[in-house]
């Protein structure tokens, strides 16, 4: 009787263990209707009877469409379409929830002179090409990349430019990885990141040296906010200066940009913030590169934009 | 005495296994309905919560129904607690990650439950199934900022208010009832023509449109700005925006087969996130 019962035990503390592994990996469901809401499902509507290949991104100059399963672009609002050799559904792999109607935001490059998508199957590729869709070529950038959730491809002149994804994440941390081209994309090098798990909120580089990497999606209590001026060779944590009355307030920073001969930064209030109704954001200077950061004052949402 | 007492232990004992087993069944069960009949539990933190019940259950059994040795007893204990305080924090990781809204009905016979993904700021509405299960039903319009305001305007009709990520205000109505034979739709304009009246407030329902008056001031919806939730409720938009939700109250008739006129009240209610009582408006 005993031995029963223990063993019993055993089997039921064995099973209750296995069984909070599958959890963890169970995907949320989806709701299996596609109406979004009564509302935004009438616009759909209007929307599928104006043209068959309706552009995303309409007033860009160049427009992309995402129908069929199939990513098409056009060069000429429309008129004409050429086909992305892609598999759409790669496009939103990984830790990914959002709307599928149009791309992920900064994981594709549209110029005209180049054009990259970025996606993951079990690699982490980009799609690329530099005469308008004539050739295709596909480049493995990272090799066996499990659970890609932030990805962000980026050009910033003909030569240079990088591409940094997230991935492998367990509870509320994941590792970051960064990569940088120095020939628009035809070979890809692997540079340090940041010396931190959390979870990646943005990151970017502003030149060809000085690159961000922002952290804290869940709770973040203040700005976290790593820099490098030597392209990744180093990172520091940047300072930020905020006086008292703001400290709990601004705790996210975007990516900084360069205005006039300093950097600017806004600082937002992360997923919780509810000072002013949220919307007001923290606007920080810095003259060395982005090591530290002056506060300056406190700016409305709709004005950063 | 003695022996009435034991025989009470052994039942208790039983007893606390027969939970133990009937829980870890149900556990071992989910991960089947989930994925077959596309369902999770209401709130994503029970799974944890029925993990600590189940060994709970489990050291209670063993202790009432084993002798157990002092040393073999605080290895138990001692593992139990381990298992407990793991799920207690996944628990809370799990909030982190997927925020739980739940709200009974006043009478207690209707479930909302929105889960919201942290992150993403995207909120799914769900439908309840025995209570503990939820399907998801819906999502809700635009990325959510900040807290929702929860109003159950009838027994049935539960209207969640809330401000997206582009400041705006949303407003998203659940409905849990019928105020028809429960098999046909209806619409809910159609049902509620003629003149409404209630303190200081006036709805006029006509061929072309809506009008709402308030404290002296008027508001016109044509019904391209009209939307239907269930068939107990409408949302009139303003140039987008939800401004006023109209709900059949309990009690509403509709057309019936003889096609006598409804009878009834109806509720109107603006669509803020301040606080704010609903109006009853009588014909």
């Amino acid at each position: 009787m005993k031995k029963i019962l223990l063993s019993l035990s055993l089997f039921i503390l064995i099973g209750l263990t296995i069984g909070i592994f599958l959890y963890e990996q169970l995907e949320p469901l989806q709701p299996f209707s596609l109406q979004q809401s009564n509302q935004s499902y009438h616009d759909d509507e209007n929307h599928l009877e104006e043209t068959v290949q309706t552009p995303v991104n309409r007033g860009d100059s160049i427009v992309y469409s995402l129908e069929n399963n199939e990513l098409n672009l056009s060069f000429n609002q429309g008129v004409d379409w050429i086909t992305v050799p892609i598999e759409t559904g790669l496009l939103f792999s990984g830790d990914y929830n959002g709307s599928k109607q149009e791309l992920i935001a900064n994981s594709y490059v549209l110029e005209y002179d180049y054009i990259a998508f970025l996606y993951a199957d079990e690699h982490v590729q980009l799609m690329q090409t530099r005469d308008q869709g004539e050739t295709w070529e596909p480049t493995v950038i990272i090799e066996d990349f499990p659970g890609i959730r932030f990805r962000k491809v980026d050009m910033l002149n003909d030569r240079f430019g990088y591409v940094i994804v997230t991935g492998d994440r367990t509870m509320s941390a994941e590792g970051t990885l960064i990569y940088v081209t120095d020939d628009q994309g035809v070979s890809w090098a692997k540079v340090n990141s940041a010396d931190t798990t959390r979870l990646l909120y943005d990151g970017g580089f502003i030149d060809e040296n000085t690159a961000f990497l922002s952290y804290g999606t869940i709770n973040p209590e203040q700005p976290d906010l790593f820099v490098t001026n030597d392209r990744g060779e180093t990172w520091s944590q940047a300072v930020f200066q905020t006086p008292e009355a703001y400290q709990d307030i601004f705790v996210t920073a975007e990516m900084p940009f360069s205005d006039e001969d300093q950097l600017t930064i806004y600082v937002n209030q992360g997923p919780n913030g509810d000072y002013q109704g949220g919307l007001v954001k923290g606007k920080y200077t810095s003259d060395d590169y982005g090591q530290t950061w002056e506060f300056v004052g406190e700016v409305a949402g709709d004005e950063v934009q | 005495m003695k022996s009435n007492n034991s025989r009470i232990v052994m039942v208790l004992g039983w007893l606390a296994l027969l939970g133990s087993v009937g829980l870890f069944c149900l556990q071992a069960g989910y991960f089947l309905i989930h994925h077959r009949y596309q369902v999770e539990y209401v709130d994503n933190r029970l799974f944890y919560f029925i993990n600590i019940l189940v060994v709970v259950l489990l050291l209670l059994s063993l202790l009432l129904l084993l002798r157990l040795s002092g040393k073999v007893r605080r290895l138990i204990i001692g593992i139990v607690v381990i298992f407990i305080l793991v799920n207690s924090v996944l628990m809370q990781l799990s909030q982190q990650h997927t925020q739980n809204i739940i709200s009974l009905s006043p009478n207690s016979e209707n479930i909302l439950v929105v889960k919201q993904d942290q992150e993403q700021r995207e909120a799914i509405y769900y439908r309840t199934q025995y209570y503990i299960f939820a399907r998801p039903h819906q999502r809700l319009p635009k990325q959510v900022q900040g807290q929702y305001k929860i109003d159950w305007l009838t027994e049935d009709v539960v209207a969640v208010t809330y401000q997206t990520k582009t400041g705006s205000v949303e407003q998203f109505v659940g409905t849990y009832g019928d105020r028809g034979d429960g098999i046909s739709y209806y619409e809910v304009g159609m049902q509620i023509q003629g003149e409404w009246a209630g303190e200081d407030t006036r709805a006029i329902v006509g061929q072309e449109g809506i009008e709402i008056e308030c404290q002296q001031q008027s508001q016109w919806f044509d019904w391209d700005d009209v939307v239907q939730f269930g068939t107990l409720a409408i949302v009139l938009f303003d140039q987008d925006e939800p401004a006023w939700t109209i709900v059949l109250n309990e009690g509403y008739q509709i057309y019936d087969a003889e096609n006598n006129p409804p009878e009834g009240e109806i509720t109107l209610y603006q669509v803020t996130m301040e606080e704010h009582q609903p109006f009853i408006l009588k014909p």
